[in-house]
């Protein structure tokens, strides 16, 4: 860079730091920073990405409610432009998006490892028929009961298309296994109600548990609302230990929306009620089915346009964009 | 305390006395219909390792252990 050109007088003081040495010259580099930035080339990339994260910002901060954050984006509208925003936006759809957390609960790795012959997971998932808003990939309702080679036994959507029940099983090598579209559902889904609101819903029951001293086994059945009955919809026993049960990041999460885009918007709503957890112990008894507590997990969310409905911490939530 | 396997029934389920249905045939024939789709299969596993990455609260270390971890169980997918 080369040497200041002139010495400039300001109106305001110059800061100081008690203590140490500042500099009490002042120096005009206008023209020479004018001029580098001249000879650098502009990165329209770069410039749309920057805008779009803003937009994208405003309409995920956590702090802020629906209102501000609609009046955040309209702010930014303003200021930007409509059309340049909504053109770094378009680009920003090409992008491959983080995939994340929508919200929900990871258990503490205290209660992670708490179990020694068995756990299980009890939660009825919050699931439309239709995500709705703008959810144009994969958005799932999934949860594990703390077994690292346990099921996930989960709604999947894509877009706006028929959702399909799922179990991806860790524990083997093929784990895509079930694969049922809601069309096929209709004796498992029903309403639960939940603060003043009724919700349609899945109750799923997945467990992990030891069968002999080498073998566990995958379980995962559906209440059947219907006819009133537990339906035994998938089994697989392999061989395993409890270290390999109890360690690990996977079986760490609870029921959490996981998410595939950013943000979301006017989406329906989605979530977990009534989830519980039962483990077995060293002996081979089983303790009783206690809610999931804030004691026991803490919610994770990534901020991606979701608001909470509500939460029961930490064994019931509903969402919303 | 409950002895014995399998877990207790779920306490707001059907009442313990209620059957359970064998289903399993029945629903590995739906799924059998639905077919296989490698895109989302994919999506799947990379949305697990992105759910590491950005972890609040996992370190560096922990991190690229929970990949690692994920990547061995994957190993074998199919």
């Amino acid at each position: 860079m080369p040497d200041a050109t002139s010495a400039v007088e300001l109106s305001i003081p110059i800061p100081t730091t008690p203590g140490r040495e500042m500099p009490t010259e002042v120096a005009d580099e206008r023209e020479s920073l004018a001029r580098i930035a001249r000879e650098t080339p502009r990165d329209p990339r770069a410039e749309e990405a920057f805008i779009a994260s803003k937009a994208r910002l405003a309409q995920t901060q956590p702090r802020l409610d629906r209102a501000e954050r609609e009046q955040a984006l309209a702010q930014l509208t303003e200021r930007i432009g409509r059309e340049r925003l909504e053109a770094a936006r378009a680009k920003e759809k090409d992008q491959p998006v983080p995939g994340g957390v929508g919200y929900g609960p990871f258990y503490n790795s205290a209660f992670k490892s708490a179990f020694a012959q068995g756990t299980s997971l009890y939660f009825d998932i919050v699931c439309p028929t239709s995500p709705g808003g703008n959810v144009n990939t994969w958005l799932y309702l999934t949860g594990m009961n703390r077994a690292g080679r346990g099921i996930e036994a989960f709604v999947s959507y894509y877009a706006q298309t028929q959702p399909h029940f799922k179990v991806f099983d860790w524990a083997r090598t093929d784990q895509w296994q079930t694969d049922i579209p809601f069309g096929n559902l209709g004796s498992y889904l029903g309403t639960t109600s939940a603060h003043g609101t009724s919700y349609q819903t899945l109750g799923v029951w997945n467990s992990t548990y030891q069968i002999s001293s080498t073998q566990w086994r995958n379980e995962a059945l559906l209440w059947n609302r219907a006819a009133g009955r537990w339906d035994l919809f998938y089994r697989y026993d392999y061989a395993g230990t409890l270290a390999q049960q109890t360690g690990g990041w996977i079986g760490s999460w609870g029921p959490i929306v996981e998410t595939f885009q950013s943000p979301y918007v006017n989406t329906n709503r989605f979530g977990a009620l009534n989830t519980m957890l039962i483990s077995r112990n060293s002996s081979g008894a089983w303790g009783s089915w206690q809610f999931l507590s804030a004691a026991n997990s803490y919610i994770r969310t990534d901020n991606v346009g979701f608001f909470v409905v509500f939460l029961d911490p930490n064994y019931a939530f509903v969402v919303d964009s | 305390m409950v002895a014995g396997p399998e877990p207790p029934v779920p306490s707001n389920g059907p009442s313990p006395d209620s059957p359970t249905r064998d289903m399993r045939e029945e629903f590995a024939r739906i799924s059998a219909r639905s077919g296989r789709d490698p895109e989302a299969e994919r999506a799947f596993v990379e949305n697990k390792i992105e759910m590491i990455r950005t972890h609040p609260t996992l370190s560096e270390a922990e991190k690229t252990a929970a990949i690692a971890e994920l990547e061995e169980k994957l190993k074998g997918n199919s």
